[in-house]
C-alpha cells in the first residue's frame, strides 16, 4: 500500500517536472503552435471551401443571398453528400450516418486532430526518454524512485500536454469558425469540439504509448525520433495491409492484427454514440498501455 | 563495525569486455573509503551497479544490510554522484534539488532549507535561481555533489567528485567530506591519489575488475614513503646513499633531473632521512632544487598491480 502511495506520489512529481521542463524548453510552446496553427490553418481552408460551395450553390440554385449557411446545411443533409460520406467511410452507411450527426466544423476538427495528432506526438515525444538516457540525467532520478514511476510520470506529463494542446486547438477552431462562418452554430460546434478533442486525445495516447516504448529502447534521441516516425508509418502501412488481406479462413489472422493497431479503432472512436466510441476508447487506452508495458519490459532490464 | 556495503563475486561484462571479474569488497559503516584503479579497472561500473543503474551479470551486493539496491527501500538512504551524467540543462538550480528531494521523500517543509544549506555547502547559493545550463563545468560538478547529499543518505558513492574543480573548491570539498566521516559512509573514486591519501581512512585497489588489496590507509602507508629530489643533472652517489639509508630504494629518473627514494618504514621519518641524504648529495656536488614528498599510495598501487 505504502509502495503504491509512493509510486503515485513519484509519478505525479515526475509528471509535474516533465510539464515544467516542457514549458522551460519551449517544447510545449512549439507543440501548441503546431497544433493550434495547424488547426487554424486547416479550419480557415475548410471554411473557405464551405463558403465557395455555398456561394456556388446559391448561384446555381438562384437562391436569395440571405440563405447562405442554410445551403451548407442542405448540402450536408443531401443524399449526394451522404453517398460521398459512405464512400469515405469505407462503404459503411451506418457509420456515415453517424458521422453526419456532427456539425461540418466539428467533423473536420475531429478528422484533422486525429490525423495530425499522432504525427505531432511522434515528432515531439519520441525522443523524450531516450534524451535523458543519453545525457545520463535519468541516473539522478532512478536512484531516487523506481524506473516504473519515471516512465509513468514522463508518459503522464506528455499526455497532459497533448490534452491541453488539443483543447486549445479546439478553442482555436471554434474561434476561426466564429469569425469565418456567417451562420455559425456556436453551441453545437462547441459541443462537438468538446466531444472530439478528448477522443483525439485518446487516439493520440495509443501512439504516445508506442513512441514512448520505442524511446525506452534507444540511447540516442535522434534514433528514437526516427524510430517514432518510422513506427507511425509502419503501423499505418500494417493496418492498410491487414485490412486489405483480411477475410475468411486463415486470413482471419489479419483481423486480429488490425485489432492491435490504433488505426483500426479510428472510426468507432469518432462515432457520436458511446456504444461504439467507449469500447474503442478503452481498447485504444489499453493498446497505449500495452505498448508502454512492452517498452518498460526492456527498460527494466537495461543498463542506464 | 557493521559493513555499509558488502560485495561478493560481482561480475559485469560489456560485450566481450569484462569490466568486473568477481569483485569482492567490504566497506565498513562510517568510513571514507577510497577506490583506486586505472582507467577501466571497474570502479565506475561497481558504483553504478551498487546504485541500481547497471545490472550485474553475477554476484551479490548488500547495501546497509538490506540486500541489493531497491529504490523503494534505499531512496534517500543510498545516493550516487555518477561520473558522466549531465544534470537537466533547463532546470533551475534550487528547483532541481527540490525535485530530487521530493522524489526521495524529503519532507516538503524541510526541502527549501536543506536545498539552501547544500548550495551554501558547495558555494552555489548565489546561483540558486539560475538555470543549470548557465553554470560552468566546475559549478555543475559541485551541484552534482550537492544532490548526492540530499536527505542525509547513509551511504554515498562519489565517482570522481574532484574532477573539474579548482584548487580552492577541492580543498573546500575535502574539508566538508572529512567533517562527515563517521556519520555517513562515503565511497570515493579518484585518479588523484594524493586526494584520496589526504581524505580516506580506508582504500581498495581494483585492477581488471578484481580486488587487489583492501586495507586501512594507515596500514598501506606504513610500508613505504616516497620522496622526490629535484636536482640539477649530475652523477649521483647511489652506492653511498644505499649505505646511508639501508632498505631504501633509490633511482634516478630518465634525464637525471629527479632522484627518487622509496623509503621503508624502518628508515624513520623523512626529516631524519634528509638529514643523512642531503649532506651526501651536497658533498658530491649535486645541486638540490626541491625536496617533495610523493604519493606513497600511488607507489603502493603501482606495486600491487604490477604483478598482474
Amino acid at each position: 500500500m505504502a509502495g503504491g502511495r509512493h509510486l503515485l506520489r513519484d509519478v505525479l512529481t515526475v509528471a509535474g517536472q516533465e510539464l515544467a521542463e516542457s514549458l522551460r524548453t519551449r517544447r510545449a510552446l512549439l507543440l501548441l503552435i503546431l497544433f493550434c496553427g495547424g488547426t487554424v490553418a486547416g479550419t480557415w481552408a475548410f471554411t473557405a471551401f464551405l463558403r465557395t460551395v455555398e456561394a456556388q450553390l446559391v448561384e446555381a440554385l438562384g437562391l436569395d443571398a440571405g440563405v447562405t449557411g442554410g445551403a451548407t446545411t442542405a448540402l450536408w443533409k443531401s443524399s449526394f453528400f451522404r453517398r460521398v460520406m459512405i464512400n469515405m467511410a469505407g462503404h459503411n452507411a451506418d457509420l456515415a450516418e453517424a458521422l453526419l450527426q456532427f456539425t461540418p466544423l466539428g467533423l473536420f476538427f475531429g478528422w484533422l486532430t486525429m490525423s495530425l495528432g499522432p504525427w505531432l506526438v511522434a515528432l515531439s515525444s519520441s525522443g523524450r526518454l531516450a534524451e535523458e538516457i543519453w545525457s545520463g540525467s535519468v541516473r539522478f532520478v532512478v536512484c531516487r524512485t523506481t524506473r516504473l514511476a519515471w516512465v509513468c510520470g514522463k508518459f503522464l506529463g506528455q499526455a497532459v500536454l497533448l490534452l491541453v494542446a488539443l483543447l486549445l486547438s479546439g478553442l482555436a477552431a471554434w474561434l476561426t469558425g466564429w469569425l469565418r462562418i456567417e451562420t455559425f452554430h456556436g453551441a453545437a460546434v462547441l459541443r462537438d469540439l468538446l466531444l472530439l478533442a478528448p477522443k483525439a486525445w485518446v487516439y493520440g495516447l495509443a501512439f504516445l504509448g508506442l513512441v514512448t516504448a520505442l524511446s525506452m529502447c534507444c540511447r540516442s534521441p535522434g534514433v528514437a525520433n526516427a524510430l517514432g516516425v518510422a513506427a507511425l508509418l509502419g503501423v499505418t502501412a500494417a493496418y492498410h495491409t491487414a485490412r486489405h488481406f483480411a477475410g475468411g479462413g486463415w486470413r482471419r489472422i489479419f483481423d486480429a492484427v488490425q485489432l492491435v493497431l490504433p488505426n483500426h479503432h479510428y472510426f468507432d472512436l469518432m462515432r457520436p454514440d458511446w456504444t461504439h466510441a467507449l469500447p474503442a476508447a478503452v481498447f485504444l487506452l489499453a493498446l497505449g498501455l500495452a505498448y508502454l508495458v512492452l517498452g518498460y519490459a526492456r527498460l527494466a532490464r537495461r543498463d542506464l | 563495525m557493521d559493513p555499509a556495503l558488502e560485495i561478493q563475486g560481482l561480475a559485469k561484462s560489456y560485450g566481450r569486455c569484462r569490466a568486473l571479474d568477481g569483485l569482492d569488497l567490504t566497506v565498513p559503516a562510517g568510513s571514507l573509503f577510497g577506490l583506486v584503479g586505472a582507467n577501466g579497472a571497474g570502479k565506475t561500473t561497481m558504483m553504478s551497479i551498487c546504485a541500481g543503474l547497471l545490472r550485474p551479470d553475477a554476484g551479490r551486493v548488500d547495501l546497509l544490510g538490506e540486500g541489493a539496491f531497491d529504490p523503494l527501500r534505499h531512496a534517500g538512504r543510498v545516493s550516487i554522484l555518477p561520473q558522466d551524467a549531465r544534470l537537466p540543462r533547463h532546470a533551475r538550480v534550487a528547483a532541481l534539488l527540490a525535485f530530487y528531494g521530493r522524489l526521495q521523500g524529503v519532507p516538503a517543509d524541510g526541502l527549501p532549507q536543506q536545498g539552501a544549506q547544500l548550495l551554501q555547502w558547495v558555494n552555489l547559493s548565489e546561483r540558486a535561481r539560475d538555470v543549470v545550463n548557465s553554470l560552468s563545468h566546475g559549478m555543475l560538478r559541485r551541484l552534482a555533489v550537492a544532490q548526492a547529499f540530499l536527505g542525509e543518505p547513509r551511504l554515498i558513492f562519489l565517482d570522481e567528485p574532484m574532477s573539474g574543480l579548482d584548487p580552492r573548491e577541492v580543498a573546500r570539498l575535502r574539508d566538508l567530506l572529512r567533517a562527515r566521516a563517521g556519520r555517513q559512509t562515503i565511497v570515493i573514486s579518484s585518479h588523484v591519489l594524493t586526494e584520496l591519501e589526504a581524505l580516506c581512512d580506508r582504500v581498495a585497489f581494483i585492477d581488471h575488475g578484481r580486488l587487489v588489496r583492501q586495507d586501512r590507509l594507515s596500514d598501506i602507508m606504513r610500508h613505504h614513503q616516497r620522496v622526490s629530489y629535484r636536482i640539477r643533472p649530475a652523477p649521483v652517489p647511489l652506492a653511498e646513499l644505499c649505505a646511508a639509508v639501508p632498505g631504501a630504494e633509490w633511482s634516478v629518473a630518465e634525464g637525471g633531473g629527479e632522484l627518487i627514494a622509496l623509503l621503508d618504514v624502518e628508515n624513520g621519518g623523512i626529516a631524519e632521512v634528509n638529514a643523512q641524504v642531503l649532506p651526501i648529495l651536497l658533498r658530491a656536488g649535486v645541486a638540490v632544487e626541491e625536496v617533495r614528498r610523493g604519493s606513497a599510495l600511488e607507489e603502493e598501487f603501482l606495486q600491487a598491480t604490477a604483478a598482474r
